[in-house]
């Protein structure tokens, strides 16, 4: 008799154990704040917020004058991240504990069962966690860490330059706000697709104001804009967010190409 | 465990990893119709942005098509999703050997062999692509002014029938009878710099409407980077 309970003692920690992880798991969902899609997204976490503060310090409003031109760069919103999912797995990690503690005090005849399921979740559903958690953090780490206005600044005067129009008797303000910059979710199965938008404003000339929006997105991209890449968030966290870093990169040089087209050519100076 | 289990865990796990892979075989990717970029790193196969895409190969079972030109209707159809898929979602320049009218254009390829190459192209991905080989492709790329040379392959199989149902559950196995009721796919990239393969992608999906692969065969392209884009070039 004292040999069985001997035996069930652990089978019983584990199982407490194991609900007291499903009980966080669950509770964990329940969050104080009003908007459940911040919720959701987990913008309440100070990770997260912080995050959002260095992509700000990356990217503060950039002035300066080509001629008679003046050019204004600046960043409107903060970088889109992808929802974090991994945290799902922890839940299949407590439901393996769960049944690895069931099947220490079931009946034999169903604990084999329950004991080799548990062994196989745990692992399992760890590893997935970190896989998931770890390509998370790469491609937020790259997103909030690009830097979009210096960047575009730096090209657009470039072009500019290049195209004398610093020697021309022209006069006035170009204002690029980016409004949007990320990854987002795709509207084909499993992929994200990286956008960039902003509106463009030139503004101060003889004739009148020109508004546009550049946008590199999936839906409602400008006509020479190219396609956006879409792939699945695995491809863009590989090599620590190479594809990511270079994409973002060329994204920027297109949005000064076609900012310089409009300056150019569309709007008259 | 005994041997036998061991066995078909191996098979199991052989199976799953055939579903789907793409693989890249260079570091260098090396476009010939402009001045390679510096936006993008040197083993970037959006450097490749204009392609020259091969009639698709279509495999089929015994009494899908009862025709060659319902057969090279199903072609046609399949070589125009990737045509649309490759051009709109990922900027390609994406060039093919037919004409408006759908027929295929033998005077394009000039002097060269080109009823052998039609035949002879549909080797080259059981192989690995040889010297001849490349040096078709390169003649090929030059000719047509391309950075690369794409081949698309399908194998359709027959849908679910009452026997594959009832293997299913006599067999326990799903992946397996699910295998062996889904097309193989697959797609080539070969640069014409130096008639390398340099990008591959395989996959084997499952169909419920047997007449419409061509999801699964556009699907075998989104993993694929994006071409270079126009305003980043200089020709």
């Amino acid at each position: 008799m004292s040999k069985q309970r001997n035996h069930n003692f652990p089978g019983i920690v584990c199982l407490l154990f194991s609900i007291s992880l499903l009980l966080q798991a669950c509770s964990s969902s329940h969050s104080e704040l009003p908007d459940s899609k911040l919720k959701k997204q987990g913008y309440d976490s100070p990770w997260l917020k912080k995050q959002q503060q260095i992509f700000a310090s990356k990217n503060p409003v950039t002035i300066s004058t080509i001629g008679n031109l003046q050019l204004t760069t600046r960043m409107a919103a903060a970088a889109e991240i992808p929802e974090d999912i991994s945290k799902i797995n922890l839940f299949f990690t407590a439901e393996g504990s769960a049944s690895l503690a069931l099947g220490m005090v079931a009946p034999p005849m169903y604990a084999s069962a329950l004991v080799v399921g548990g062994l196989l979740l745990i692992p399992l559903s760890s590893y997935l966690y970190i896989h998931e958690k770890n390509k998370w953090e790469t491609i937020s780490g790259v997103l909030v860490k690009t830097e979009i206005t210096g960047r575009l600044h730096r090209a657009i005067v470039k072009k500019l330059t290049m195209d004398s129009v610093d020697k021309r008797a022209v006069q006035g303000e170009i204002d690029i706000a980016v409004h949007a910059f990320g990854l987002v979710r795709s509207t084909s199965n499993n992929t994200h697709c990286l956008m960039l938008s902003a509106d463009f404003i030139l503004s101060g000339t003889s004739s009148n104001d020109c508004r546009e929006s550049l946008k590199i997105t999936e839906i409602n991209r400008s006509l020479d804009a190219p396609p956006p890449q879409c792939s699945r968030l695995e491809l863009f966290s590989k090599n620590r967010g190479a594809l990511l870093k270079m994409m973002a990169d060329e994204y920027i040089d297109v949005l000064a190409v076609m900012a310089v087209e409009r300056i150019l050519k569309k709007c008259p100076l | 465990m005994s041997a036998l289990k061991i066995w078909c865990m191996i098979i199991l796990l052989m199976m799953i990893y055939s579903c789907s892979y793409n693989e890249q075989f260079k570091d260098t990717i090396t476009p010939v119709t402009y001045q390679d970029t510096p936006h993008r790193s040197a083993d970037s196969i959006g450097k490749l942005r204009r392609l020259l895409i091969m009639p698709v190969e279509v495999l089929s079972y015994k009494g899908r098509y009862l025709s060659r030109d319902s057969l090279e209707t199903a072609e046609i159809k399949y070589e125009k999703a990737c045509v649309q898929f490759l051009t709109e979602k990922k900027g390609y320049n994406i060039i093919t050997l037919r004409g408006a009218d759908g027929k295929l254009k033998t005077d394009l390829l000039k002097d060269l062999d080109d009823k052998k190459i039609l035949t002879t192209y549909k080797t080259w991905r059981r192989e690995s692509p040889g010297k001849q080989s490349a040096e078709i492709i390169q003649n090929i790329g030059n000719i047509m002014s391309v950075d690369g040379v794409l081949v698309v392959w399908i194998k359709e199989r027959r849908p679910w029938n009452a026997i594959d149902g009832i293997l299913n559950i006599a067999l326990m196995n799903i992946p397996l009878v699910y295998n062996m009721a889904s097309p193989n796919i697959g797609a080539l990239i070969y640069e014409t710099s130096t008639g390398d393969l340099v990008w591959s992608e395989k996959q084997s999906t499952f169909i419920i409407e047997p007449d419409n692969y061509t999801d699964s065969i556009v699907s075998l392209f989104t993993d694929l980077e994006n071409a270079v884009p126009l305003q980043l070039i200089k020709e």
